[in-house]
Parts: structure tokens; C-alpha cells; sequence
């Protein structure tokens, strides 16, 4: 006798049974069908050369690259091509690190380079040129920089497999500096320190009224000898007029001490001159032994002017441009006393120091043409290699990554279908052979 | 700007103190020829002290044996490394005295080797011209002195700059006289002493 409600049961039963021949066959289908539907090919770092010679001879709908690192400009390069010839182009790229490097020539004797680099803050990105490492920066929030390196050849920065990598600019033409003062001892120190970092030193030093103390050819003030000049105070007055021309036209000078109130120099400066305040000698042997300086400091400054020092809420260093020129001022006075009286290393950054400010405004135009093998011009077939942003020149050529949860077909696949299938067809069979069970069939 | 300070060094063996005279008439010299702010009185400052440093030009002399202390010939080292500069004078003028032996002895282990400064240098003409070298002293010339005259200078360089200078002349007796007496003078015979600040001062 069946039981009360069988029909509706046995109906339930054909329909699980359904439904798990329908969730094998879908199941089937989907572990059985191609991979890639026709026309889309994927490479991978490592058959990727191979790939591209083929994907050239015969050109797939799509293809796609998995990259463990920046691709070589030349692999990108190709991909483009393919893109224009009407293959739909796709990249991923997991554990692609961005990086960006430049370098640029310090406009200091000896040849130091500095480099800039770009990478996701916090990343330790490792620097080398062609004779080694060079030594590491660890990025910020704004990047990172290392200078006062010397390299040769080709620099790269290497982060997480990414290389960005940069050919040295050429040499530049370091001119003479000029050194306008009274006899004294900042003058004196002024120059030495100059000299002893490698730089050409003119000076005229005012010993006497009519009589100056002449260091140096009488050379005129002009862009195509000199560097820089320096005014360390008023005797400088009557250079006012040259020094405007000079600056205007290119020089970098550098106001310092009194030489920074004078009238005929007011146009260029990048402030006015504060009243004196007296520095703390015991700073000298301290970390910050500027501190130690007597200081006028840069008041008024011009809307256009940067200040690139503080002392408190004083401005102890500013600059500015001026017509194709640069001017630095700067408040500190008898820097010669830090050098004299401060730590053992004083004499050293002494002369680092007053070779920072000159180098900041610097006239230094690339070295003639004959230096450039020198300089680290490269040849045609290497220069073609260096890529200074393997990962801003990849997305600017070939658009973003496909999504990480993509497969090399570029579909979104959350889990695989045909597990799900056959997941289905188990259960509804269990329950069709519970059904029949319970109502005591086999 | 402040003012140039003529700083004469004290030391612990010797008399440092021979020549009392020597920097009020250095100072009146400065002031008379030049526009260069110098302070009205001089400093004494010992070889040791770190005041030393304050001072990047000092002058020394002495008769008698001079004896470096291990302090004052590391001070002494550390100032001319950093750019100071040292002019000794001995105020016997003779040639091979105590004070020129062992005085030469200790500033060449500083200092490095003192050498024969060539008549042509800078030096000599920083202000006024002296073609021949140093200018003679009355000590050196026949008549009051005793015909020995040192024809030239000795120094230690540091790179292109002298750092120690030397001399055997006596500038110390020369230059030892009340600035008011110059006037009895045909010549001025400090003007030497302007070069040799001059000098300190711009190189």
C-alpha cells in the first residue's frame, strides 16, 4: 500500500534524479570544454620569447602575458606592435613592483651623480652601475634620493624584481667661481674651502681703499667663464650692476653675509636682510653646529622665493630665480669659526657645505661633444635597452592589469563551475536514494 | 664682519714673551696701511688651549729652547690642519741656534718638513713688493748687525698655502719698538708685517 503523499515523493525523486544528470552533464562539459575558447593565447615569463615569435607569424585574437618582472622594453615594444596589428593585447603581472629612477649630474668637481628614485614607500631599492653596487635607498612617501655617488656606464635600481635603469647624462662644464670680499678671515676660508673641494677659485679681496688682492685671471663676469659668484660683503657694491647682468643671464651668485643688504643687489636677492642675531658657541661641537653661527636672518622674502633653511622661526637660507639665473641668500655669518672651532669632521663639512651652495646655483652646461664618451653616452644598441620606468612605460603602453581574480582569459572565475556541478549531481542523488530508501526500495 | 686679532702664542718651555713689542706695532702697521678692521690690542693664547682656534694666524718666537708638550703639538697640529697658520720667528738670528734647532725640530714633526720659501712667492707680494724676498733686518746688515743674512724664508705648505712660516731674521727684534718711534724711520721696516697678515687673511 503506498504511503499517503508517495506521488509528490516519487515526483521529487525523478527531479533530483533530473537534476543530477543535468549537474553531471553541465559538470562534464565544463571540465571538458577547450581551455581558452578559440584565438586567445597566453604566454608566461618564461615561454614568452617563444610565444612572441609565434604570436607573430600567426596572430591570435588575444594574448596574454603574465610577467614576472618589467618586461624589456623590447618584449613591450613587440606587444605594442601585435596590439596594432589588431591582437587584443593583455598583461598581468602579480608581483610587478613599480620602480622609477633618474639620475642627474651634481654640478660639483669630482663628478658625483645624484639619484632620484620612485617606488612604493617603504620599499629597499638597491642602486648599481656597471662596476657594482652602489649602495641602497629606502623610499618614503615622496620617493628617494642618494647623492655624491660616483657610477660609470649604466644605473640601475632594482626593487622586488623590477629594474629601472638610466645612462649617466653627460659631463657637465664646471666654470670658475668668483669670490668677492674684504680681506678677512670668512674670504679666506670662503676660498680655501672652495679649493680644497676641487672647485677654480678667482677671488678679489679689498685690502686697501684702491687696493685688492687679486686671485686668479681679470677675466669679465659672464656665464661663458664663470659658475657662480660669491659676495660675502659690501665691498661687492661695485659689482652690483655686473653681478645683476651676469645672474640675469644665466650665473647663479650667492649672497652672504652684509652682501646681502646691499642696495644694488635688493632686485635679486630673495629677501631683505634681519637684524643680527648672535649664534651659540657651544653648538659648534654639537649635531647641529650651524646653530653656533651669528645670523642675519632672510626677512621679507619675495613671494617667488623658497626658503631652504630655518633657524627657529628665522629664515637662515633662501633662494630664487631671477631672469635665466639663480640667486641663493644666505644669513649665516663667519662660517670660518664652525670650521675652526667645530668637531674633527668641521673642516670637511665646512667645505661640503659652502660646495652645496655654490653647486645649488651653478651655471653648468653639458661638457662639449668630444667629453660625451666620458660622460657615459651610450651606444645606440644599449641605450635602446635602458628603461628609466619598466612599470609607468608597461601601463602606458598597454593599459592596466587585468584583475587579479581573472584567469588568462580574462573572465572572472570565482571558483571552478565544474566541482560545483558535480557537487549538485551528489547531492541530488543522495536525496533520491534517501527518498527511496525511506520508503523501503533499493 | 669682526675684527682681525694679532695673537701671539705663549708656550711652555722658552721665553714666548721676548718680544712685547712686536704686535702693537704690527697692529699700527695694519691700521695705518690697510682697511682692514683690526682689533686695537692683541691676545696672548697658549699652544694648547682651544682658543687657539679663534685665532687662525699666530705668532711665535722665543731665545731660548723650545720643547713642544704633548697638548700644545696636537692643538697646534688640529689648527694648522683646519687652515691656521703659524709664523715663528727666532729672535737670536744666528744659524744654527738652540732655539732655531729645536724650534725646526718640533714644527717639522707637526707641520712636515720646513723648506726654503722661493723669493718669488705670493708673500712677497701681498701688499707691498719686495723683489729681492724677505726684506733684511738691521741685525742681519753690516754696521749694527753682523753681515749674516738669511736670504730666505722656510715654510711647511699645506696643499698651495703655507701653513707653518719660518724665519731665521729676527723680525722680532726689528719689529720690537713703540709704534711712535716709526716715525724716525726712512722706511718703514714693518711693512712686512702687512704682507704677512695680508697674506693669512686672503689665502
Amino acid at each position: 500500500m503506498p504511503l499517503p503523499g508517495s506521488r509528490t515523493r516519487r515526483t521529487a525523486e525523478r527531479v533530483l534524479r533530473a537534476a543530477a544528470a543535468l549537474a553531471l552533464a553541465l559538470a562534464l562539459w565544463q571540465a571538458m570544454r577547450p581551455s581558452a575558447p578559440a584565438g586567445t593565447q597566453a604566454a608566461t615569463a618564461r615561454d614568452l620569447a617563444a610565444a612572441l615569435a609565434r604570436w607573430t607569424l600567426a596572430a591570435p585574437d588575444t594574448a596574454v602575458a603574465t610577467f614576472a618582472g618589467a618586461p624589456a622594453p623590447v618584449v613591450r615594444d613587440w606587444l605594442v606592435a601585435l596590439r596594432r596589428a589588431g591582437t587584443v593585447v593583455r598583461w598581468n603581472g602579480r608581483g610587478l613592483s613599480p620602480v622609477a629612477a633618474a639620475v642627474e649630474r651634481v654640478p660639483e668637481p669630482g663628478g658625483s651623480i645624484r639619484v632620484v628614485v620612485a617606488a612604493p614607500s617603504g620599499t629597499a631599492t638597491v642602486l648599481a652601475d656597471d662596476a657594482g653596487a652602489l649602495g641602497s635607498v629606502v623610499t618614503g612617501r615622496w620617493g628617494g634620493s642618494v647623492s655624491g655617488i660616483q657610477a660609470s656606464g649604466v644605473v640601475t635600481a632594482t626593487t622586488d624584481g623590477s629594474v629601472a635603469s638610466v645612462a649617466l647624462p653627460p659631463a657637465l662644464a664646471l666654470r670658475r667661481v668668483l669670490v668677492l670680499g674684504a680681506a678677512g678671515w670668512e674670504s679666506k676660508f670662503v676660498v680655501a674651502a672652495l679649493e680644497e673641494r676641487g672647485w677654480t677659485v678667482d677671488a678679489r679681496l679689498q685690502v686697501a681703499p684702491g687696493v685688492t688682492v687679486t686671485q686668479g685671471p681679470s677675466i669679465d663676469l659672464d656665464t661663458a667663464r664663470y659658475a657662480a659668484v660669491i659676495a660675502l660683503d659690501t665691498t661687492a657694491a661695485g659689482w652690483s650692476a655686473r653681478i645683476s647682468r651676469y645672474v640675469l643671464s644665466g650665473g647663479g651668485a650667492v649672497l652672504a653675509g652684509d652682501a646681502s643688504g646691499l642696495r644694488g643687489l635688493a632686485a635679486l636677492a630673495p629677501g631683505a636682510m634681519g637684524a643680527r642675531v648672535n649664534g651659540a658657541p657651544e653648538a659648534f661641537t654639537g649635531d647641529r653646529p650651524l646653530r653656533g653661527l651669528t645670523l642675519s636672518p632672510v626677512v621679507r622674502l619675495r613671494a617667488d622665493a623658497v626658503a631652504l633653511g630655518r633657524r627657529d622661526a628665522m629664515v637662515t637660507m633662501a633662494a630664487r630665480r631671477a631672469g635665466a639665473g639663480r640667486i641663493l641668500q644666505i644669513g649665516y655669518t663667519e662660517s670660518w669659526r664652525w670650521r675652526m672651532l667645530g668637531r674633527e669632521d668641521a673642516a670637511a663639512a665646512h667645505r661640503a657645505w659652502w660646495s652645496g651652495a655654490v653647486s645649488s646655483v651653478a651655471y653648468a652646461p653639458a661638457a662639449p661633444i668630444q667629453d660625451a664618451a666620458e660622460s657615459g653616452v651610450l651606444a645606440n644598441g644599449r641605450a635602446t635597452a635602458l628603461d628609466a620606468a619598466p612599470f609607468a612605460h608597461l601601463v602606458a603602453a598597454l593599459g592596466d592589469a587585468m584583475p587579479r581574480t581573472s584567469d588568462s582569459r580574462g573572465r572572472q572565475v570565482p571558483w571552478h563551475l565544474e566541482w560545483l556541478f558535480a557537487g549538485i549531481a551528489l547531492a541530488a542523488l543522495l536525496g533520491e536514494w534517501g527518498s527511496r530508501r525511506l520508503r523501503g526500495l533499493p | 664682519m669682526s675684527a682681525f686679532v694679532f695673537a701671539t702664542a705663549s708656550y711652555q718651555s722658552g721665553d714666548w714673551d721676548s718680544a712685547p713689542l712686536v704686535p702693537a706695532n704690527i697692529i699700527d702697521t695694519i691700521a695705518r696701511y690697510t682697511t682692514i678692521d683690526v682689533a686695537p690690542t692683541g691676545v696672548i693664547v697658549a699652544l694648547d688651549a682651544p682658543e687657539l682656534f679663534r685665532y687662525p694666524l699666530v705668532y711665535l718666537t722665543g731665545h731660548l729652547p723650545v720643547r713642544f708638550s704633548t697638548a700644545e703639538q696636537k692643538n697646534l697640529g688640529r689648527f694648522l690642519d683646519r687652515g691656521g697658520m703659524l709664523f715663528v720667528d727666532d729672535h737670536n738670528h744666528d744659524i744654527d741656534g738652540a732655539f732655531h734647532r729645536t724650534a725646526t725640530e718640533e714644527l717639522s714633526r707637526i707641520a712636515g718638513a720646513l723648506r726654503p720659501l722661493p723669493n718669488d712667492h705670493a708673500l712677497f707680494r701681498a701688499f707691498f713688493t719686495f723683489p729681492d724676498g724677505p726684506p733684511a733686518t738691521s741685525h742681519e746688515l753690516n754696521g749694527w748687525g753682523d753681515n749674516l743674512v738669511h736670504k730666505q724664508l722656510l715654510a711647511a705648505m699645506r696643499g698651495d698655502r703655507i701653513s707653518v712660516l719660518y724665519s731665521s731674521k729676527d723680525y722680532s727684534s726689528e719689529w720690537n719698538y713703540h709704534p711712535d718711534n716709526k716715525r724716525f724711520l726712512s722706511v718703514d721696516n714693518t711693512r712686512f708685517a702687512v704682507n704677512l697678515v695680508v697674506y693669512a687673511l686672503t689665502r
